[in-house]
Formats: C-alpha cells, structure tokens, sequence
C-alpha cells in the first residue's frame, strides 16, 4: 500500500515548512564534528554483510534532523521507509521521505481536532484524543476514513498507537490502560497494573510491549493480552528509566525513548540494558544526537533507522547503524554538568514567594522574590515516591501566604497535598531545608463519581490547581471539567463540563469570574464559580494552543500560547491589547511558554520551559530579567546573536 | 516562640549540626583547648568487643576458626587451583590487596575491601550483597572472575581430602549429604577465622580510653598533630556524619560522587543491587542456612527497602587500620589518604549524573595544614598488629588438640 | 557495647525549625507537639510521646524502645491513634502508614518496619536511624478519601 499517494489529501509543497538540518556525507566532515562517534559512509551498505558476518552493530548513529516542526509527539515508519510525524501543536499530520524531505502533509482540521498517535499498517491509523477517538484512513480518500474506536466510555482519551498486521494497539494515558483490537476482537490490558500508558509497540509474535511513563516500567503482554512480565525502575542511571514515553520493538531489542533521562535506551526483552543512545543537551538547542526530552520513536521495518521526537525543541532526529555494540561515549560530556534545575511548567506566586515544579527531581521548589537580581531558592521539598510526602509527577500548584500553606496535585496518583511551608516570609534570607510538614492528602478517585450531580466517567487527573474562599478548584484533565472542592475535601460542584476540551491552567480575575485556559480550543472561557455558566471568551482565533492564564488586579488577563511562544495580554473588557515575546533566547525571547504568574509588583514572570529558564516582564511587556541556568539566561541579559538552530553566530 | 524553644534549638544546632557545618577557614579552626565531645568519642572508641553473630552457631568456635584459616588460604577451592581468599586479601595488603580493582580469575569491578575488622559490619561487600560474614564467604568462591570454582566440586574435595574432612567434622559432625549445607559450613568457618582479624589498642584507643576515664588509657598515646586532626575530623572536616562508630563507619551506604576508575565500571548499581541480591539469597540471615532465621539480622533483611535511590551507593569503608591497605575507595581510584582527602576538599573530579546523590556533600575548603593534619590522625587509627600464625595458612586444617 | 550506646543514643528535639509569628491559622506541627509532650506519662520506662494530627484530625501517642532512640541501632516504636474525644481509633493496618525521613538531607530509612497489632497499640519493628541528625517520624492516617499526617521529630547523635 502506498501511503504517499492520493489525491484527497491536503497537500502542502515540499520543503515549505519542514526542513532538513544537514546529513553526513563525508567521513572527514564527520568525524571532525564528532571525532568520537565511527565514521558513517558505508555502514549503511556494508550493514547486512557484517550482520552475516556476526559483527556487531547498534542503531544510534546521528544521521540527519528534520526541524521546524510544531509539536511532533509520534511517528511511524511506512513500510517503504517514509516516516509520518503528527504534529500536535499544528494539529497536523507530515509524511518525510527517508532522506528527511517533506512529502505530504494533513493539514484538514475536519477529521481530527489534535492529533496525538499515529500508525502507518495497511491504513494509517490516527489516534484525535480532542475527540475520544482513533480513525483509521484509507489511501484513497477521507471518505474511507473511519472510526475505529470511540470513547467516552469505551477509554478516557487515545494516546499513541501502534498497527501490524491488522493489530491495533491504543494508549489510553489517562485513563492507565490499553485497548488491543484485532478484527472484531477487543482486548483492554492493564487496567489494574498500568498508570500512564503513553507508549505501546506490537512485536511480530502478537505481543504488547507499553512504556509506563509514571511507573517508570515497560509492561509486556502476549497477544491474548495476558501481563508476560516488564522491567525498569525510576532514576537517572544508566539502565533505570524516568518518564518512559515512547516505545518500539525490532528483532527482539526493546527501544525507549527515557524522556526524562533525555535518552534513548535500548533493551533484550528480558530487560537487560544493551546500549543508550544520546545524552542531555544542555546548551540550547544541542543536537546532533544530543537529545531533550524525547518523547516518542520508531525504528523502521529494515531496522536501520530510529527516528526520535522530541516535542519541545519541534524536530525529529534520525539515526542509523553503526559498528559496534553500542555508542561511544563523547569524552568530553563523559561526566556531564550539574545538570541545571528544570522549572515548570506550573508557577505561583504570593507575596514574596514563589512556587515552581522541577519536574527531573519530583520536587517543588519555593523561591524568594526580595532580591531584585535573582529569586533566592528557600527550601524544595518532596521527592519520587508513593507515600505521604513523595510524588509520582507533581503538576498543579497553588500557594497561599497568609496560611503559609502551599497545595499540590499529582495527576498520574490522581491526589491532592496540602503542606505547611514552616518558614518566616520576613526572616533574614536563609535556606530552610526541611521545611515543610505535610498536612493532608486527597485521594480524588475515591470521590463519589456522582459530583455535583454530574456523572464523572473517568478517574480525576488534577493537572491544576487555584483556590478562592476556602474553595478549590481543580482542573481535571481525564473529565475535562473544573471540581470545586470544599475545606473538608468533599466534592461540592463540577464547572465546565461539556464546554472545555483540554484545559489547561485556570485563575480568577478581581470580579470573581474563573478563567480557563482551553488548549484544543484557542480560548480561554470565564465561567460563573457558582453558577458554573460561561460569561466570556477571550483569545479565538489569537490563541493557538494557550496553556497558563493569570490575571492581574486591574483584571487583565495574561496568557502563554506554547505553540506560537509568545503571552498575550486581554484587557478587562476583552481586548487583546498586548503581545509579548517571540520566538528565541534573547532578552524577548520564549520557546514553548507555560506558566505565568503575577507578582507583588504587578510584573508578570512566565516560565520558559524549552528554555530552562523564567523570564520576568513588566505588564507592558518589556523585559526586566532572566533567571534559572545560566546557559539559557545569558542570552537574555546579554543579548547574543543566535541563528535558527540556536548556534551563536 | 518562648525563650525555652530558641534555646533548645540554639542547642540542637550547637551539638549535631553546627560541629558538621562550619567551615574551617581562618578565625574558626578548631581551639585545642576547647572541652572534648564525650558524647561523640564514646561513639568511636575504644574498639568495643565483637557483636556476637546468631547466624553462625560456630561463629566464635576455636576449631571451626582454625579450619577456616585453612580454607581462606587453601587454593583448591577455585576452579583452576590457583586462587585463595587470601590472593585478593592478602595479609601483607591489609588483608587487601594493592590494586585498584581486584583480579582473581579475571578483572573484578571493584577494590578488594579489607576483612580486618569485618565481623563489625552489617553488610558484607560495597554494595551489601551479604549480610553475615559467612554469606559473604561464599559469594567469590563460585564468582567467575574471582575464584571461580564451584560448590560441588568444592564438596567433593572436602569429602575426598581426609584432613579436610576430619577438620570439617571437628567443627560441625558429620558432613551434611546436602551440597549447599556443605558449602554453607565452609562459609561459616571462614566467616569463624575471620572474626578474628581484629587489630586492637590503636593509638587513639588508647588516647580515648584515658580521656573518657577508661582502663588502659594513655592520655599521651597521641600527640598535638594528631589531636588537632581529630578536632578536624569531628568538627569541620565533617566525616562522622558517615564514618561514625567504633569502626569509624556507620556501615551503612552512601553516594559520595566519587570519580570513576579507567579499569572500573562507569555504571555500577552498588547497594540498589547489593540489596535486590541479599534479599533474593538463600544464604541469608532469614534463609534456611541461617542459624537465627527470625533474629535481628532476619528482621532486618526482610524489612530492607529495594529502591533506585540507593543506586551508586557503597558502603563506608572503617577508617580503621588504613595504612597498609592503599589504595582507597570501591574502584581503587584513590592511590593514597592524601588524595582521598583531596577529593572531599574540592570535590574535583566528582562524578555528578543524578539528583539523588549525597545532598550533603559539598567541598570542605580546609587548608593543607589542616588535611596533613587530618591524615595524620587517620594513622593514629592503626591497630596492634595480628598474631602472626593469624596471618598465614595453618600447618594443618585440624588443629593439634583435635586428632 | 549495645547498651552503652543506647545510653548515649538520642534526645528528642522539642524545638521547631520556624521561628515566626505563631498567630496564623494553622499552627506548626512541631510545636503543637512540644506543646502536647508529656514526658512524665511513662509506660515500661519510655516516655509517651503525643502529637496531634497536622490537620487536627487525631492524636497520636507514641513510644519509641528504646528510649532515646539510638544512634545507627535497630529500634521499635508502639503508637496508637485517638479521635477527638481520646477514645482509641479502632482501624485496620490498611489505613495507617509509618515512615521516617530526614528532611535536611532528602532520604529516609533503608527499612521499611513491619506493623502489627496489639491490645489497641501498634507495634512497627524494625526502625533505623542511620545517621546523626533530624530525624521525623510520620503516622498518616486515611479514612476515606483524606490521609492525614501527625509527626514527630528527633535529634538523633
């Protein structure tokens, strides 16, 4: 079947948008970029004589980059070598021919509304979890495009696929399973062993292969969707996993793509750690086999090739096989920097405090703003961990000054904490290690799924956090609602149902109206607290894919478009009357914005997060300082000239 | 907050943290005439009476001891009849060895700790991989880069041999039918033998006998340099937060970030293995070869945490008897005490690849006169000599009174 | 040996690490359990050690054997909870939750204790504290869908 034909589908001229970086060509040229790495030219060609011949080789030599990409979250080889690509932020699906050439390219919003999966089998398969459900294309037309599975009920939302002869394997992230359909069978794995499922592979006996991201696990299955053992524990060393977001299987080796780790590890079926491909980039925008967050790969049918998306800094790396049992390590990056702390992407502020996720140590980081130049770090505190005190992921985060108490929510555990932060906000400036005393903890799927009156299908993933009155209010992602939660715990309303598709972060503005941002929307809705009615919008058709709002107290709104990297700023009456920050390192410059918090002084602080870094703006936009790891803020305080790929001309 | 509070807190911080906090700059070296922390040498010394070891009813038994001895040096046990115990804990070594990382049969991954002082630990290897002496025994008698031989051969051998069969009957009865309570005995005797390799009346026993108002004290047995090293060492050199006890450890793990060998692996689990292999043994103190399966050990390894946290932790080595046992560390990387202490002084070379390492740790900053210092007092650690018949194969593996 | 370290072993540290102004809503842990210690309720010798939830929700009593807790030795502790009118909470292992930490340096025990029940009292065996230091022990507490958390907090050297 030839998927790169047809007529029907929305073409977009080659080489328009994705681009490729550079492919080795020459062994002199190679090796003097990376002295360290084999020599390329002929590996390719001599591959199957010295497989014969028993020698050694590993897939993961850096051949090329396919960059300027929206969002790329999944990937599949065609048969033929061709590689598609969804681009989530583009809400877009992209066919690369094997040399990195864009070929064709799915532009039609119709079918899907935020494409998350792809599997290219005898059709292609797209997982649109916007709309609970996984399509299956035919080369022809759309009119050959059905659905395959259909959620609600059925699964939460569809994540990443997988298809080989006429298996059909379905993420269900959200929900912390799989759906395994062949022909009219239908077979739901893991439903009590899996947590967050964001990644599944078939191997050519029918078996299931899932990478666990918050159980830091891959699970295996045989075909008749019976648990066959796993391996893998959470941590930074070599061998163990953190995040394991993206999974492929060729000739009986395992590929993970060890998001967190920033690496791609490579495994026996028994779990044994055969090599790791990449290490951390560090400097902004390192590639060249130097890896941030992978989140996904595919590892063509012939096995010479691995292609790696890597969402946050929009491109796809490609490798290929070299002699070897595995990568050699670059002597120089052999012991790597401390590696500098990774803020967000959640941010609040009070007073003179500041809240911050690090999300590489599990851990909650609480900052003093009194220093002009640079936030003071007070204490962090929670780790990896199940118990009281210890976090699968923590994500939604609130903090209150008067209380001293800060709240945090983990939606891979489905809970909420509250801590009391034991620390004088008018003390000397001091570091205060230990000081948070945890009070209570909130299982939200043990809630009656009865809340307000509004059935809840799915179990709660809190992804954020805001309060108001001694209420909470808590946007869960997997219900797609706000849950308003009273001081004993109790669930007393749900807001938003049926309006919000992918919300993302909320606040409340002086008047007392909630604003939701809504990612698969562009919006973000201001709901009636009580009444839980909509009473505005705000962004449509500005917003590509907003994600933290915060209002200021003349009512303003500030909102992060991570997509088109830059915050956008609605005036009380709606108007959007200011942008702020392009695309880039400098002094305006942002890459995949999240957070945004209002402080004490009215300045807005927006978390980077591609960049490692905060930035802080007056509300009228101008830049007023950087802070986070050096690396990322120098380019802001002392402006330098980088090209597209982040090289410092 | 009421006085009473700011006071206990005042206290607090002057008792446990402040001695490991401060910097030993100029100004705030430590006084020589300042009181000794009683509290805290009591913890270190005078080397205390071995801990009795329920797993091993012939733990202190003469004639299981003697026949141990045998066995720690006899070469037959390995598979090529070219290695002992003794090849990788060689008494001349300190019952180390001088290389960095130990070659048996092949290259280990790791240095050869010393058995000097070992019935004192809790945990038996870097990683903790035994938790007796015994079990510990058994491990390099059937590892393929160490002795590499196997246990029924090895069971053969004391059937077939008639001295080693008699010594063996001496310490336990008759030979067990069962291959692995044969091989378990053989343990137990090493694990006997071993226990006697203690090296007591070090300088500084003898000093902290006289100032803690013991017998056989000797308030001269150091003298001003190495007095002020131990200022440093309990106060800003910051060691007893881990080498603590009367071993100078706390036998637990730690990852101090230490550099990485060229001949040692760059990844080693340590105790995220050590503790996955004790507990899955069968040799353990809770298994069925252990002498006390519901003791203290027992309940100890059964409740044993299994977590990536202690990935790249290794036990701290005892500070005891240092001197002839270079070089230091769990790869070796440490030619001599005056590097090691460079290490913790400026932390170069530190081998940074995770979040959850050692939070602890920072660079001392202490100037050479007070790391001189410190080594010095380090070598105020070295104990009496051993015996010599301790230190070399018996003439037979019985002993004498026993035919 | 064994003994005359237990002698020497810890004290419990009845300060707290915050020194602010204690008029907000909610009071530091720590404090209500200075507050709330009575070191002359004594059972077999220990004293019985008593906090209130963070979140007041229960009281904790607790006893730690020995007595101070010792230095880098197995220990055991029995504890019970109470409801508000100090009647015993009569709740299966299944909702109650030990563990210690220190919280300046970011790691816990190398045991988890096992627990069991005995006349009303918990028993949880073995404990060890590792290294010299603060030390918190945590009883967490779930009923329904809420866990709370009492603590206690030790210097151990």
């Amino acid at each position: 079947m030839n998927l790169l034909g047809g007529r029907p589908w929305t073409l977009v001229g080659p080489l328009s948008k994705g681009t490729i970086e550079s492919v080795i060509l020459s062994p002199v040229l190679f090796s003097r970029a990376r002295p360290w790495l084999p020599p390329l030219t002929g590996v390719l060609l001599t591959l199957p004589v010295l497989a014969q011949a028993g020698e050694e080789t590993h897939l993961g030599a850096w051949l090329h980059t396919i960059s300027n990409l929206e969002g790329p979250v999944a990937l599949d080889f065609t048969p033929s070598g061709s590689l598609w690509v969804v681009e989530a932020d583009g809400g877009r699906l992209s066919l690369f021919s094997s040399s990195g050439t864009l070929g064709t390219r799915l532009e039609s919003k119709t079918p899907w509304l935020a494409p998350m999966g792809v599997a290219a089998d005898t059709r292609l398969y797209v997982s649109d979890p916007a709309r609970r459900r996984v399509m299956a294309i035919g080369v022809d037309a759309w009119r050959d495009a059905d659905t395959v599975l259909q959620g609600p009920e059925g699964f939460c939302q569809p994540g990443a696929l997988d298809a080989r002869e006429g298996r059909l394997v379905v993420t269900d992230p959200l929900g912390g399973r799989v759906i395994l359909l062949h022909g009219s069978k239908r077979l739901e794995l893991g439903a009590d062993l899996l947590s967050e499922p964001t990644g599944a592979c078939l191997d050519d006996e029918g078996g299931i292969w899932i990478s666990d991201a918050a159980r830091a696990r891959v699970e295996h299955f045989d075909p008749d969707g019976n648990h066959a053992g796993g391996f893998g524990d959470y941590g930074a060393f070599r061998g163990l996993l953190a995040a394991p977001s993206g999974i492929a299987w060729w000739n009986h080796r395992i590929f993970v793509a060890d998001r967190d780790n920033h690496r791609i590890s490579v495994h026996t079926e028994a779990g044994d750690l055969l090599y790791t491909v990449g290490m951390h980039a560090i400097w902004p925008r390192e590639g060249e086999g130097l890896l941030h967050y992978p989140s996904a790969l595919a590892v063509s049918h012939d096995g010479t090739r691995m292609a790696v998306a890597e969402p946050l800094d929009g491109r796809v790396q490609v490798f290929s096989r070299a002699m070897g049992a595995e990568p050699t390590i670059d002597p120089l990056r052999r012991t790597t920097p401390q590696a500098a702390a990774h803020y967000g992407p959640a941010i609040r502020a009070a007073g003179n405090w500041m809240l911050l996720v690090e999300p590489e140590t599990q851990s909650v980081l609480l900052h003093d703003r009194r220093r002009e130049e640079a936030p003071i770090e007070l204490t962090s505190f929670g780790r990896r961990g199940h118990v009281l005190g210890r976090w699968a992921h923590p994500s939604g985060i609130w903090l209150d000054m008067e209380t001293r108490m800060a709240w945090i929510t983990d939606p891979s555990a489905g809970i909420m904490d509250q801590v009391l932060l034991r620390i004088d906000p008018k003390a000397p400036l001091n570091q205060h290690l230990g000081a948070a005393a945890w009070i209570r903890r909130m299982d939200l799927r043990a809630l009656d799924r009865e809340l307000g009156g509004i059935s809840v299908f799915h179990d709660p993933r809190p992804t954020a956090i805001c309060r108001r009155e001694d209420k909470t209010y808590v946007i869960d992602e997997a219900n797609r609602c706000v849950l308003v939660i009273d001081q004993a715990g109790n669930c007393i309303k749900v807001l938003g149902a049926g309006v919000l598709l992918r919300p993302m972060d909320l606040c409340f503005d002086p008047a007392g109206t909630l604003w939701i941002s809504d990612a698969w929307q562009g919006r973000i809705v201001g709901l009636d607290p009580v009444s839980g009615k909509i009473r505005g919008n705000r962004g449509l058709g500005a917003l590509r894919r907003p994600d933290g709002v915060c209002s200021d107290a003349e009512g303003r709104l500030f909102v992060s478009d991570r997509a088109a990297n830059r915050v956008l700023r609605f005036d009380s009456y709606g108007t959007l009357d200011l942008s702020i920050g392009t695309e880039g390192l400098g002094p305006e410059g942002l890459l995949g914005p999240r957070g945004v918090s209002i402080g004490q002084n009215g300045n807005l602080t927006v978390v980077d997060h591609s960049n490692h870094r905060c930035m802080v703006f007056t509300p009228d936009g101008e830049f007023v300082r950087a802070y986070g790891s050096k690396l990322h803020v120098r380019p802001a305080m002392k402006p330098e000239i980088y090209d597209e790929q982040g090289k410092k001309r | 907050m009421s006085v009473t509070l700011r006071c206990w807190l005042s206290l607090a911080l002057g008792l446990g943290i402040g001695f490991s906090l401060i910097s030993c700059g100029p100004g705030n070296e430590p006084k020589e005439d300042q009181a000794w922390p009683l509290e805290l040498l009591r913890r270190l010394g005078p080397l205390p009476p071995l801990p009795p070891d329920p797993t091993n009813r012939v733990a202190d038994d003469p004639a299981a001891a003697h026949y141990g001895q045998w066995l720690f040096f006899d070469k037959r046990l390995s598979g090529d009849g070219k290695i002992s115990c003794s090849t990788c804990h060689d008494p001349d070594h300190g019952f180390s060895d001088s290389r960095s990382i130990a070659l048996g049969r092949g290259l280990g991954e790791r240095h050869a700790p010393t058995v000097i002082g070992a019935g004192y630990q809790r945990w038996l290897g870097w990683g903790g991989r035994a938790d007796s002496l015994w079990m510990q025994a058994l491990g390099p008698m059937e590892n393929v880069v160490e002795m590499a031989g196997d246990r029924d051969a090895i069971a053969a051998l004391v059937r077939q041999d008639p001295d080693l069969r008699r010594a063996h009957q001496d310490a336990f009865g008759e030979l067990p039918e069962d291959v692995d309570a044969l091989f378990v005995q053989l343990g137990k005797a090493i694990a006997a033998y071993e226990r006697l390799l203690i090296r007591k009346g070090s300088p500084f026993d003898r000093w902290v006998r006289a100032t803690l108002d013991l017998p056989e004290g000797d308030a001269e047995a150091m003298n001003a340099e190495q007095l002020r090293g131990l200022r440093i060492f309990l106060g800003p050199g910051r060691c007893t937060l881990c080498h603590l006890g009367p071993t100078f450890s706390d036998l637990e793990f730690h990852n101090n970030q230490l550099p990485v060998h060229a001949d040692g692996p760059r990844d080693d689990p340590g105790r995220y293995r050590g503790a996955e292999l004790v507990q899955a043994s069968p040799f353990n103190a809770a298994g069925p070869h252990s002498d006390a399966p519901n003791g203290e050990a027992a309940q100890r390894v059964r409740a044993l945490i299994q977590t990536s946290e202690s990935y790249g932790e290794f036990r701290t080595p005892t500070l005891r008897n240092l001197a002839r046992r270079a070089p230091y560390g769990h790869q070796g990387q440490f030619p001599d005490l005056s590097s090691v202490l460079k290490f913790y002084n400026t932390l170069e070379d530190q081998d940074v690849r995770s979040h959850h390492q050692e939070q602890l740790l920072r660079p001392l900053r202490l100037d050479q006169a007070s790391l001189d210092a410190l080594e010095v007092f380090l070598l105020a650690l070295e104990g009496g000599d051993l015996p010599e018949e301790l230190t070399r194969a018996p003439a037979a593996p019985f002993r004498d009174q026993d035919r | 040996m064994r003994h005359s370290t237990r002698i020497l072993s810890a004290c419990l540290v009845l300060n707290c690490l915050w020194f602010g102004a204690c008029n907000d809503k909610q009071q530091d842990p720590q404090e209500q359990h200075s507050a709330r210690q009575t070191p002359a309720d004594e059972i077999q010798g220990s004293p019985t050690l008593k906090a209130d939830a963070n979140a007041q929700g229960f009281q904790l009593e607790l006893i730690t054997s020995p007595h101070p807790i010792p230095l880098n030795e197995d220990f055991s502790l029995r504890f019970r909870l109470l409801d508000a009118s100090g009647q015993p909470l009569d709740d299966s292992l299944e909702h109650i939750a030990l563990d210690a930490d220190m919280p300046e340096h970011g790691h816990g025990m190398k045991v988890a204790p096992v627990l069991s029940q005995d006349e009303g009292w918990i028993e949880a065996t073995p404990l060890l504290f590792h290294m010299p230091g603060i030390w918190e022990i945590y009883v967490d507490h779930t009923q329904g869908h809420v866990t709370e958390r009492a603590q206690l907090s030790f210097r151990v050297f």
